[in-house]
């Protein structure tokens, strides 16, 4: 079975948004500045008529100006994008149940097979789908969306680029028909490293029926692995089918600021009652977090954000907000704030085995000291005792004990005895 | 229903099956149904303890074996026997 894939693209999407908020704009050479405020600024996404000027993404700020002083420059504002991607995903997620957000926002791949007989042939199926983003997004935007249909995402890929605003390209759903398509394509749309490209291009390769027709062995001595993968994808036998995406409905607790903030001290104190509301938050019960992001709307308009990904996840206030602080230090908002969402995405089992010696409850190890032996011990291990007794009949905890910690023979020194604190 | 309190010694040797030399150095050790070379020595102390109940007489060795396990072995002097220590 083949897995049929219709690539949805938007190239400056998010420049894009920027000018249907500011259509004063619109004709005017604009430029949208790089998301990262810790370096030093950057261009991120320029429109045609800067292009013409010389104007280009990665340049830097005085360069781009130089060549085209009427540049208007834009500050980005993620949170806006991110908003307008996810209406996007929920619209298209009424017409196809397999959606596949790519790193770039712009970027959508849908998965097809099968959804020809709820609607119809190709070409319907891409109208409907177009149709669907006009309840999102406005028309003007729509219009110059790139829709390619072909079997896997590369492919798909590929045919979108290929395709011009309002003329979709279709490759039916044979492996024949996609090799035939990919031979004239250029190798630039392999998702290899840009080395590997200019190797390529370097050695004489520049179509996809060019790398098809090497063998395999050639490829792989000179690229190692990301040869054959090129290989595979230039003569259509490797159709990667469209992932879902995995979304766990995220944990959202918003503070607003009663005056715009700039200083870490009191970012960090609202970072704190969000947590504290975020981990109270009942459908929280029973997970630890994984992966969670802060957003903040600017003073005088735009938003920033951070992601965080724990290496362990936690459920602790005080891991989240030891997290968050490092890196609000290392790249603060660019201006002052004036109100601040705290997002839980990603979500791990319950981790309960940090809690059995938690530090912040009073009965605590480490807040009394060696009271484990002294019959008073934290409630949370109590509670976990009494779960594992009622399971196996017994407490399966021991708790190290000196014997004769200097004797000469070792087993003399050191036993495990039984523990068990719902005795008492 | 709790019982009586269950006690685990720690580091409760096992017997173990050496192989030594005419100097009563070990050689190989029997280790899952199999002799693996020892391939170096590294240490070797002896105690005599409890002298006035039940005496203990051991003879330690730490050794590396040649897949590169290190173990503690004794051999008890009062009946021959050969344990593992950990």
């Amino acid at each position: 079975m083949h897995s049929l894939a219709l690539c949805l693209w938007l190239p400056t999407f998010e420049l894009r948004l920027e000018l249907v908020r500011a259509p004063e704009l619109d004709g005017t050479s604009v430029a949208l500045l790089s998301p990262e405020t810790h370096a030093r600024r950057t261009l991120w996404q320029v429109c045609e008529r800067a292009w013409h000027a010389g104007v280009r993404p990665g340049q830097g700020l005085a360069q781009a100006i130089a060549l085209c002083p009427s540049l208007t420059l834009l500050e980005p504002d993620p949170t806006h994008y991110d908003t307008a991607r996810e209406e996007v995903l929920e619209a298209l997620g009424t017409l196809s149940p397999v959606i596949q957000p790519d790193e770039e926002r712009g970027k959508i791949f849908l998965g097809m097979s099968g959804l020809g007989r709820l609607h119809g042939s190709a070409q319907n199926q891409i109208h409907l789908v177009l149709q669907r983003l006009l309840d999102v997004l406005p028309p003007a935007l729509v219009a110059t969306t790139r829709a390619g249909m072909a079997p896997g995402t590369f492919g798909a890929w590929v045919a979108a680029v290929r395709a011009r605003p309002g003329q979709p390209c279709v490759v039916a759903d044979d492996p024949a028909e996609l090799a035939r398509f990919l031979e004239h394509c250029p190798v630039t749309s392999l998702p290899v490293d840009p080395a590997t490209i200019e190797r390529l291009e370097r050695l004489g390769l520049s179509t996809l029926g060019q790398v098809a027709r090497l063998p395999e062995g050639a490829m792989v001595a000179q690229f190692g692995a990301q040869g054959r993968d090129a290989r595979a994808w230039a003569r259509g036998e490797r159709m990667d089918p469209v992932r879902p995406r995995f979304r766990p409905r995220p944990i959202r607790v918003t503070l607003d600021l009663p005056a715009p903030a700039g200083q870490l001290m009191v970012l960090n104190a609202a970072l704190r009652r969000l947590l504290d509301r975020g981990l109270a938050s009942p459908a929280r019960r029973g997970r630890s977090i994984h992966t969670f992001r802060l957003i903040a709307q600017l003073e005088h308009k735009g938003s920033w954000g951070l992601e965080i990904v724990l290496r362990q996840p936690s459920a602790h206030a005080e891991s989240l907000a030891f997290a968050l602080r490092s890196k609000l230090e290392l790249a603060p908002p660019p201006r002052a704030v004036t109100s601040l969402t705290l997002e839980f995405t990603g979500f791990a089992g319950a981790a309960q085995q940090n809690d059995l010696f938690s530090r912040d409850e009073r009965s605590g190890r480490a807040a009394t000291g060696h009271q484990l032996a002294g019959g008073k011990v934290p409630a949370a291990l109590r509670d976990a005792v009494r779960e594992l007794k009622l399971r196996l009949g017994h407490s399966p905890l021991y708790r190290v004990v000196e014997l004769d910690p200097w004797s000469r023979i070792p087993e003399r020194r050191h036993a495990l005895l039984n523990f068990d604190p719902t005795d008492a | 229903m709790s019982g009586a309190p269950r006690i685990i010694t720690l580091a409760a040797p096992t017997s173990i099956d050496v192989r030594t030399n005419a100097c009563g150095t070990p050689m190989a050790v029997a280790r899952r149904r199999r002799w693996v070379q020892v391939a170096s020595q590294h240490e070797h102390w002896q105690i005599d303890d409890e002298w006035w109940r039940q005496p203990v007489s051991r003879s330690y060795h730490v050794v590396a074996l040649e897949d590169g396990t290190l173990l503690t072995l004794y051999r008890d002097r009062t009946s021959g026997q050969w344990f593992l220590q950990r």
